[in-house]
């Protein structure tokens, strides 16, 4: 087990390197000179400009920016911002938590709503529940997450005066983002864990459980989900990616702080420090998660545990 | 049978904007913002009085175009990386598929807003942004379905016969996979249409006054409470087609193999 877990994190290394060299690549071909955008608000004369290119390197070979870029890194240094001059890694270590909190709050609820609806479509199969349950799926797939905020903050903000439309700091400025994103991500996950349990509760051990008489929800809790779950857990890997990307769209319909609003402002003002570190951040913890979604499997199924390979 | 039905009245809604649409969707008529739904404006105007079901008619024309050019530029070269993958493997098929995981380790969205971020916003940017973002997704598919193939004994047969490599792929490989490929795309078409609207939402991508689905609703937005047509009726077409799109991308699928049946 060990020496799996040591090979997937090696096997991560190559494609974080990979990360990090896209990230070079797409901010070196933004368009535009950093150091004139650094100084063009304060109206920098050219030696001053030429002076901020030497200090940032922009007249050095690309290979060598690459290998001071690495260093940096390597040091948790990921520049400053062209419009705010604060370390670009203080200003994402105070947007990270809001972001995380939507996502595992969306990610949540994704997982409560989508396997409920996919194991009551499963176990009501071929009814009206089955239908009910497969078109509230559908629908959270294919219903635009930006059209669905909008409504649900005229809804429950303009019309009921329940819930804060826009901001955050408590609990209730985060039940209608979560709601939206997980609703979304809902969707996926119920048809997936439907298919999953329809497959498994056909198995011969689930029958012989019916038959020894055991009640519906211990034959589905105990014998069928665990089983069922173990391709649901890929998917719910892969959904945390969609809920990262979607916090993009949901923090600026709610206007909340958090790492996608600050990409889309950056990129409208071409800060590319802060585009640079924002998306490579979000790549790392993807990346991250991943490793821990595969490491899962053998928790959820024993038979799945690796044995040393070296033996 | 629904869905393409739905498909079908939307298509033709977009091919024949010009035919169909009451009003030019720029055209600015201040006297009148905000107009109540009715004969005249069947779903009211916005902030400049410019006529909203004209605006979703030429944006059906727009958010579908993007759709369908970047599930193109994700398909071709997506698909030749997979063949390529798939059949060769080896160092060729590793490095490739390396190469997609990198691209896969961005998030969704992100990396078509890191495009974005290179290239400007925009129409064409956009399709491009939003292509380029799906090309891993035909890689690991097509691979996946080319291992199976590939172990067949009709391409072991060609293969020990002498005929080429190319000849093998075109011949009797790729029409084994282009089954997989097209429920791919059609499923990628939804995906591709909204991802390009959540951009143009944010700004980053059709820019206004250009009628697009997500320009639309971004518009709409700041006007909820004085003028909820301009989201609400929009919306709920926008979210019909992709529905539709999705529903007949599930029956191709069930189609192809049944077992998959939700």
């Amino acid at each position: 087990m060990l020496f799996y877990i040591f090979k997937r994190l090696v096997y991560a290394v190559p494609v974080i390197w990979g990360v990090v060299t896209i990230v070079f690549i797409v901010t070196r071909l933004l368009p535009g000179d950093p150091a004139e955008m650094m100084l063009s608000q304060s109206g920098g004369s050219p030696e001053a400009i030429q002076q901020m290119r030497l200090q940032l390197a922009l007249d050095q070979p690309l290979h060598v920016q690459y290998a001071r870029f690495l260093w940096a890194l390597s040091r948790g240094d990921l520049g400053r911002s062209l419009f705010t001059n604060r370390p670009v890694s203080v200003t994402l270590m105070e947007q990270l938590p809001s972001t995380i909190s939507l996502a595992l709050a969306a990610m949540a609820l994704a997982i409560v709503l989508g396997t409920g609806l996919g194991i009551m479509a499963a176990v009501y199969q071929n009814t009206w529940v089955d239908s009910a349950c497969m078109s509230l799926a559908v629908i959270g797939v294919s219903a635009p997450i930006f059209w669905s905020g909008i409504l649900m903050i005229t809804f429950f903000s303009a019309l009921l005066h329940w819930l804060p439309a826009a901001g955050q700091g408590t609990p209730k400025h985060l039940i209608m983002p979560a709601l939206v994103l997980g609703f979304a991500s809902s969707g996926a996950i119920a048809r997936l864990v439907r298919a999953s349990m329809l497959e498994v509760l056909g198995q011969d051990y689930v029958v012989t459980a019916r038959a020894k008489g055991l009640r519906g929800s211990v034959v589905i809790v105990r014998h069928a989900l665990r089983n069922a779950l173990i391709p649901v857990v890929t998917l719910i890997g892969l959904q945390f990616g969609f809920l990262l990307s979607g916090t993009v769209v949901v923090e600026t319909v709610f206007s909340r702080q958090g790492i996608g609003r600050l990409v889309v402002e950056a990129i409208l003002w071409k800060d590319f420090p802060v585009i640079q570190g924002a998306i490579l951040l979000s790549a790392v913890i993807y990346t991250v998660l991943n490793i821990v979604i595969d490491l899962s499997y053998a928790a959820i199924d024993p038979r799945l545990q690796v044995r040393d390979e070296r033996f | 049978m629904v869905s393409l039905t739905v498909l079908g009245v939307v298509a033709c809604a977009a091919l024949f904007a010009p035919l169909i649409s009451p009003y030019d969707p720029l055209a600015v008529d201040p006297a009148n913002q905000f107009a109540y739904p009715d004969a005249q404006h069947l779903l009211g105007t916005d902030l400049f009085g410019r006529d909203v079901f004209s605006r979703v008619l030429y944006g059906s024309r727009v958010s579908l175009s993007v759709g369908f050019l970047a599930v193109l530029i994700a398909c071709v070269p997506g698909v030749a990386l997979g063949l390529a993958a798939g059949y060769f493997r080896g160092r060729l098929g590793a490095v490739i598929m390396r190469l997609m995981d990198m691209v896969l380790a961005f998030p969704g969205i992100l990396l078509s807003l890191s495009i974005v971020a290179m290239l400007g916003p925009g129409l064409v940017n956009v399709i491009l942004a939003v292509g380029i973002a799906g090309i891993p997704n035909y890689t690991r598919v097509v691979r996946g379905q080319v291992l199976t193939v590939r172990k067949a004994l009709y391409v072991r047969a060609a293969y020990s016969l002498g005929i080429g490599h190319w000849r093998i792929i075109s011949r009797h490989i790729f029409p084994n996979v282009l089954g997989s490929i097209i429920v791919l795309m059609t499923t990628d078409v939804a995906w591709c249409i909204l991802s390009a609207s959540s951009l143009s939402f944010l700004g980053l991508g059709v820019q206004p006054p250009t009628p697009d689905w997500g320009v639309i609703l971004s518009e709409g937005r700041s006007y909820m409470y004085q003028a909820p047509w301009i989201t609400v009726g929009p919306g709920l077409i926008f979210m019909a087609t992709i529905l539709a799109i999705n529903l007949l991308g599930d029956s191709l699928r069930d189609t192809a193999d049944p077992r998959l049946r939700t």
